[in-house]
Parts: C-alpha cells; structure tokens; sequence
C-alpha cells in the first residue's frame, strides 16, 4: 500500500523540485515489491502454527512426562515475559503490556498446572495469592489499566474461591486490594478503578461479615463508613463512583426491606435475630459519629443540603411493625428531596435523577401495595397509567422550572 | 521498572515454580508413606477425565476420638492422629484441635472440619480428588462400578501430603458386576 502511494506521489515530488529523478528511484528500490497476500501469509502460517502446537499439547497434556509439562510451562511463561519487555522497551508499549498480562496469566496457570501434576492440596486461596503479587507488582510498576483489571480480577477470583471452597474469606487477597489496587486508585485517580474497587471492597466487607457471623446489618454501618469517606476526600470526579455505588446500595437494602422485612419478622427467614441486629451499644455509637463527621466535612464544602442523603442509611429495620412503610417513607423522601434540591438549583441532572428515582419509588410502592390483590392485567394497566401520569406532571414541572430560571438568568 | 528489576521478577516466579516442583520430590525423599483405605466408591461418574472422589475410611470420623475439651463444631481445622493398623491401613485412633505430639510411629493428618452429623466428623484433607493416569483409570473401570481403593499416600515433615499411588483395588459385590462383561466399556 505504502508503495502505491508512494510510486504515485514520487513524480509529483520529482515535478515540484522537492527531490530529484535519481532520488525517487533510490527511494523506490529500498523498498521491494511487497504485495499484501505475501506479509499476511506468515502470519496465517504462525497463527496456525500456534494453533497445532496448542492443541497437540492440550489434548495429549496428561500423556507428556511430568518434568516435559513442567519444561513447557516454564518457557510459555518466560517466553511471554521476555517478549513483553522485547516490545515495551522498543516503543512498542500496549504490545508490551499485553505480553506481560499473558506471561502473569501464564505463571497463574502455572501455578495450577503444577499443582495438580503434583497432586498439591488445597487448604487455601493460596494459589491467587501467590498469583497476584506479580500481578500487582506489574501493575504498579507500569501503572497500566489492563493490568489493573488483571489482578482485580485474581483478587476477586481468589476471593469468590477462598468462600466458596472453604468458606473463609483471605486476609492475604483483602490486603492486597486494599494496598496493592487501592494505592494505585489513589494515585491514578481513574473513574473505572473507583467504580470496581467500590463494588469489590463493599462484596469483601459482606464476605467478612459472614464469615466471620457477625450481625449482617453492619453492612448499612460500612456503607455509611464508606459514604461519609467520600465526604471526607473532596468529590472529584474519580470519587463519584464510590459515592454512587453506596447510595444505590443503600437503595436497594432498602427496597429488599420493603419486600423482605415483615417475611424476617414474621419469622420466614431463617436469619437469627444476633445475625441480624447489630449490638445497639456499638452501632449507634458508630452511625451517630459517622453523622457528626459527614456533618462537619458537608459544612465545610458548603454541601449541608446534601445530608438529605443521609435517609438511606438509617437503621429502620429495628422498627418493627411497618418498618417496610418507613422505608418506602424514606425512598420517598430521598427522591423527593432529590427532586427539590434539582428544582431549586435548575440542575438538570438532578432533576432528571429525582424523576427517575420518583418513579422508581412509587413503582415500588404499587407493587407493594396492588400486587398481591389486583388480576396481572389490571395491575400492569394502572400502573403504567399512573407512572405516565407522574412522568409527564414532573417533565412538565422541570420544564417550567428550568425555563424561568433561565429567564431569570437573562433578566440579570 | 528497569530491566534488572524485571528480570528478577520473572526469576523469582520461575524459583517458585521450581521450588513447588522440587517439594513433590523432596517430599518423597523426606516424608513418610501411609496406606489408607476408601470406602466404596463409584469410578467413572466424574466430569472431569479421569477423576476420581476418594472417600477414604478415615474422612468420616466418630466423635469419640475428639480430644479437646470445647465441641469440635467450633473448629474450621483439626488433626487427626493415625496409626498403622495390622493390615498396615492407617486408621484414625484420634482428632486433636491442635498440633499435638503422638506416639512413636504415629502420623498426624492436618484435615478440614466439612461436617458434623450425629456421632460423627466429616474432615477433608485434600487427598479426595485424584487424577489417574488413563492405565490405570481404564483398568479400574474394568473392575466393576464400585470399588474400594488402597492408596498410598505421602506425608512430608512440613505437612504437605500428597497421594503416590492407587496400589490397590476390589470390587464390591453388588449386582451390576456380573452383567459388567456384557457392557462395553
């Protein structure tokens, strides 16, 4: 291709002094006929190469010697890492990086490989342990995104293993995500770091819970802990996710109370009561502080308004009856504040999510409420009416509000 | 990260590998065998080619042999002594929440509580999946469809344990034997 165009741009050169005759067919004769089919042949050729020599050595895997299949491992794995730094240090650095994450994976199925040849037991998620730390140590080094995913990944993995197999969770992975994928966080300040790291130390923290049968419901406690945290470091961008993740989250615990609460208490749950509450005498010491500090970091960023936020972490499901009215009481009141604070500032986004959460909450409410009396076709038929109904009441209303206030910034 | 520095990362993964090879060897070298015996199991009903679940004699344990003095349900690990019986299958003789010093010519199992039912202990210990080479897992399926296997386990001073072999095997008489000579396998 190149040389097609350069045969057409050679005369024009030629023409306009730039270079002269004998030039345009030195530079020509540097470059041989390379016709596309002839580069892309070995490459077909490789590819399928490397296609035989990994299913020879797949399917006949457990006829290899042991010390053959050790040998094989060992220069698949130093093999992706010399390529790696081959091609990082030639300028060619997403190759390079892309090399690196085979040669960490290759060592991970090393790992297991070898263990199973050698018949190694299982007490533990040591295995991704031992498999992360060139991971993070690759990670941080490069500071690479797709290396990051890699060893989230290995933590996350080597965590959903350690419960799963011997349910427990590993102290080893915990502190590896927190220092070896957290201080990466801090230092890069990426928004997809913020939205995995909130979504696996929130699953972590569950896990812990469990395991080590502590009440279940700390967790609106973490949640808080973790909100009040977003608070306390300033709300950029990158710190948005967590503050989202810990909001939904405190959503959702409080739509699975709507539906779930009286079941608990009504004894169909077979949660027992010390797994559930959290001993008062430590957790209203820790929300009540928790409060204080969103309080003073919410003043001083002249944020106040936004302690309506506060409603979905409050421990109503020690209200017992109609604890789940009270919750839908407070989705109620979080959207509507939502909505408020949207109309008052004319922020769209805001207004936008109020709506949306509005909706959200009286779709859950007329489920609550008509679901189990009303025939499935009258049921779907009225809702529908009444959420187009609100929808088109709360458009309207966001339409007149952000027009007059746009007026009113044109007056001035 | 300079080129040095990479390079002993990948040195230090290879020593690794290495020394994961090498306690497979050393563990023949410095550890001690011990027999035990399965209970019947089924052979060729696993996903995975030529696995085998080994349910050995010793994974069901009975309650009388715990020798702490809180209830054995609160531990998640427990150690199991065992000693070589007449017929040279180690059986278990007690369960101890700790590493406990045992008699001479006594060997101890580190396990993992599973289960607790009734007058018994369920424990693992990691030697119930085994991968057979295809020999032998052809040779085993010819027997019949329920055998109780012999095997010879390794035990290594640093507690690592691992299976050696299968050195034995019977079939156990229950009906599908006898037609077994008709069905290809």
């Amino acid at each position: 291709m190149s040389r097609k165009w350069l045969e057409k741009e050679g005369p024009y050169w030629v023409s306009k002094k730039i270079i002269t005759e004998e030039q345009y067919t030195n530079i020509l004769q540097l470059y041989s006929e390379r016709r596309s089919i002839t580069t892309l042949l070995p490459v077909f050729a490789s590819l399928l190469l490397g296609l035989s020599i990994l299913t020879f050595v797949a399917s006949n895997w457990y006829d290899i010697i042991p010390s053959i299949r050790f040998l094989i491992l060992l220069i698949v794995t130093i093999g992706f890492y010399v390529a790696a730094e081959r091609y990082y240090s030639n300028d060619s650095r997403h190759i390079g990086i892309a090399l690196m994450a085979l040669g960490v994976v290759s060592f991970g199925a090393s790992i297991m490989l070898v263990g199973h040849m050698y018949h190694f037991v299982d007490y533990d998620a040591r295995v991704f342990i031992f498999w992360s730390i060139p991971a993070l140590i690759l990670t941080n080094a490069y500071r690479s995104k797709y290396l990051f995913l890699l060893s989230y990944a290995i933590i996350m993995a080597g965590q959903i293993y350690s419960l799963s197999s011997f349910d427990e969770i590993s102290w080893f992975l915990f502190a590896f995500f927190i220092i070896g994928l957290g201080g990466l966080w801090l230092r890069e300040k990426e928004e997809l770091m913020s939205w995995l790291l909130s979504i696996g130390l929130i699953f972590q923290f569950m896990a812990i819970l469990v395991t080590f049968e502590l009440a279940y419901m700390w967790i609106t406690a973490i949640l808080f802990a973790l909100y009040v945290l977003t608070d306390l470091l300033k709300s950029e961008l990158w710190m948005r996710p967590l503050r989202f993740v810990t909001l939904i989250s405190g959503f959702l615990l409080s739509v699975f109370f709507i539906h779930f609460l009286d079941e608990y208490h009504e004894g169909y749950m077979s949660i027992e009561g010390e797994l559930f509450f959290p001993n008062i005498y430590l957790y209203f010491p820790v929300m009540l502080a928790l409060v204080v500090l969103s309080y003073i970091y919410k003043k001083r960023a002249n944020n106040l308004y936004t302690a309506y936020e506060w409603i979905l972490f409050l421990p109503l499901f020690y209200i017992w009856p109609a604890g789940d009215l009270f919750y839908l009481l407070a989705l109620f009141a979080f959207s509507g504040y939502t909505l408020w604070y949207g109309y008052e500032q004319g922020n769209r986004t805001r207004i936008n999510r109020g709506v949306a959460l509005f909706l959200l909450s009286t779709f859950i409410a007329y489920i609550k409420i008509a679901w189990d009396f009303l025939p499935q076709y009258l049921f779907f038929l009225i809702g529908g009416i009444i959420l187009f109904g609100l929808n088109a009441l709360l458009q309207r209303k966001k339409k007149d509000v952000l027009s007059t206030k746009k007026e009113a910034g044109k007056d001035e | 990260m300079n080129r040095k520095r990479y390079y002993l990362l990948i040195i230090v993964q290879i020593v690794f590998l290495l020394s994961m090879a090498g306690s497979y060897y050393a563990a023949d070298f410095f550890g001690e065998e011990m027999i035990l015996k399965t209970e019947p199991i089924y052979v060729g009903y696993s996903y995975y080619e030529n696995e085998l679940s080994l349910n050995y004699e010793i994974n069901s344990l009975s309650k009388s042999l715990w020798r702490g003095t809180d209830n054995p349900e609160d531990y998640r690990h427990v150690f199991v002594e065992l000693a070589e019986a007449e017929d040279g299958v180690y059986q278990a003789v007690a369960i101890y929440p700790d590493q406990a010093e045992v008699a001479q010519g006594h060997l101890v199992l580190k396990g993992r509580l599973s289960s607790s039912w009734d007058e018994d202990l369920y424990v693992i210990y990691g030697l119930e999946r085994y991968f057979a080479s295809n020999e032998m897992f052809d040779a085993l399926r010819e027997e019949g469809d329920q055998l109780i296997l012999t095997v010879s386990v390794q035990m290594a001073p640093w507690g690592q344990v691992k299976i050696n072999d299968i050195i034995n095997w019977e079939a156990i008489e229950y009906g599908r034997r006898d037609i077994s000579y008709l069905c290809s396998h």
